[in-house]
């Protein structure tokens, strides 16, 4: 077996970064931050509308979450690539396409993991606050939304880790990240397939074990309460995830 | 007063998609400022429809075989994992977070380009040289990624028994196998329906990551047909209803299998 060489490792980690574009497993991330950082402001809009007394704005919140979690992430990808040229008549890079349909994408599963911790709020919390005299508003603000972002925390992280994960499908529109360049080595030197495939497989590994990990300890620290009867970590942050995040009878999780 | 030899003869496809677009492009042109000449008639073409058609097929057939194919093996290694001995525990684990942590575009690409280079020599060239290999690959790899998922949803349905229902069963001396297929099992597995079936919706979007290595489902058909006619928003629209609804049929045969097991049991759904 052929290794790589350092400058494809290199190519693998930053792409030709500081004489050419940047790329590899740094623009993996500075797309997955990005799109969860800006599409949970969205996420949080969108999470609290879902909840809201007026169906003009729940509905198509609703329609919105239900929508984007019934669709894979490449067509919400050519959505944003062959929308915004054609339609608009705009020409952007690719780059804010890709972030584009990101966003559209992850702000959906935020939004049902914000829902999910408010609704997760004991009733008392928004009595005590509305018998003190506060509207509604700041009630939302100030005792509602707090406690339940903290307690979403674990779950926003799963989220993080799972749109890392799917983030390899935006080298279909021909966006250049950790596995495409990967696949353009490992296609063009026949030699080092395996080997590439292997560093490849091994940094996904390594981040998302280490993500997982680190949530699990958060969820227990921000959330003792929940296993102080057991004694024991949660079996899962994904499935923990999943089960908070989704609804009964409501379609599609993330992975 | 016209003539009836000016009259058009009635051909209703063709009066359809040429008569209802330019108002509808009018309206997008005058009100939105778009730049876009709308055409919903391609799908009735026949080869962009048939393009569709194959994807919808291959689609269908990647996620059922994917399906019934990694349930079992989820729930065989979602087993192992919960085991009593160490070695079969240890290795369930690894073979878990090694396909969970590693995104499913990565294994449709190594059981692709990387496992016929692991195999001997005349195997690999054999499995290169099949006319079905890229179908097989990315069963393979949708399959293996989707197992890892399953196995950890067993492993919470499995733990979420108390205790005491290994004990009655090895007190009213079950063999291990007894133990598992008529009382642990059926009760894990009752348990597991409604994340079980959430995670074979998410296997139902995850075949599009076939379309890498150009396995002819429904995303790869989009891209084909766009780059035929130009027409990628309109067939991605398209397919993305057909993905939809795919979605909700799943969901709405998960919700009637519910339903059904908690009628049979007597359990409420919710359990």
């Amino acid at each position: 077996m052929v290794w790589p060489s350092l400058a494809q490792v290199r190519f693998l980690l930053v792409g030709e970064y500081p004489y050419g574009a940047l790329g590899g497993l740094a623009m993996s991330l500075v797309i997955v931050i990005m799109a969860v950082v800006i599409g949970f402001l969205l996420g949080v809009a969108i999470g609290i509308g879902r909840l809201s007394d007026k169906s003009p704005i729940r509905r198509p919140c609703q329609l919105y979450v239900e929508l984007i979690r019934a669709t894979p992430l490449i067509m919400v990808l050519f959505w944003f690539y062959f929308l915004i040229p054609n339609v608009l008549g705009m020409r952007i890079s690719l780059f804010w396409t890709v972030i584009v349909a990101l966003i559209t994408y992850v702000s959906a599963y935020l939004a049902e993991a914000v829902r999910a911790g408010l609704m997760a709020i004991p009733k008392g919390q928004p009595e005590a606050a509305y018998s003190i005299g506060l509207r509604p508003t700041q009630v939302l603000v100030f005792i509602t939304l707090p406690q339940a972002l903290k307690m979403m925390i674990p779950t926003f992280v799963g989220i993080f880790i799972s749109l890392f994960k799917e983030s390899p499908a935006v080298m279909l529109v021909g966006f250049s990240e950790l596995m495409d360049a990967g696949y353009s080595i490992a296609t063009l030197h026949l030699q080092q397939t395996l080997s590439t495939f292997f560093i490849i497989g091994a940094i996904f590994f390594v981040f998302c074990f280490w993500l997982s990990r680190f949530s699990l300890r958060l969820e227990r620290r921000l959330n003792p309460e929940r296993y102080r009867e057991t004694g024991e970590l949660p079996l899962d942050i994904e499935a923990t995830a999943i089960a908070a995040a989704t609804p009964r009878g409501s379609i599609g999780a993330m992975k | 007063m016209a003539s009836p030899a000016t009259k058009e003869p009635a051909s209703f496809s063709v009066k359809f998609s040429t008569d209802a677009v330019p108002i509808v492009n009018a309206f997008l042109r005058d009100w939105f400022g778009l730049a876009y000449d709308f055409n919903w008639a391609i799908i009735f073409e026949e080869r962009y429809y048939s393009l569709v058609l194959t994807g919808l097929k291959y689609t269908a057939l990647l996620t059922i075989v994917t399906t019934a194919a990694s349930v079992p093996l989820g729930i065989i290694v979602g087993v192992m994992r919960s085991s009593e001995q160490y070695v079969l525990r240890r290795v369930a684990g690894v073979y878990v977070e090694v396909f969970r942590n590693i995104p499913g575009m990565f294994w449709v690409l190594f059981f692709y380009f990387g496992f016929p280079t692991l195999l001997p020599g005349p195997w690999g060239r054999a499995l290169n040289s099949y006319p079905h290999f890229t179908l097989l690959a990315a069963i393979l790899g949708l399959t293996f990624d989707n197992s890892s998922y399953v196995a950890e949803i067993m492993r919470a349905g499995i733990q979420s028994l108390v205790v005491g229902q290994h004990e009655a069963a090895r007190s009213i001396g079950l063999t291990d196998w007894q133990r598992w297929r008529y009382v642990i099992l059926p009760q894990a597995i009752r348990t597991v329906v409604p994340p079980l079936g959430t995670r074979c919706i998410q296997n139902l979007k995850s075949t599009s990551l076939a379309m890498v290595i150009a396995v002819p489902e429904l995303s790869w058909a989009t891209r084909q047909v766009e780059s035929l006619s130009f027409r990628g928003f309109e067939v991605t629209t398209i397919a993305t209803v057909i993905y939809v609804s795919l979605c909700l049929v799943m969901a709405a045969g998960v919700n009637w299998l519910e339903r059904r097991l908690a009628r049979r049991h007597g359990l409420s759904p919710a359990v």
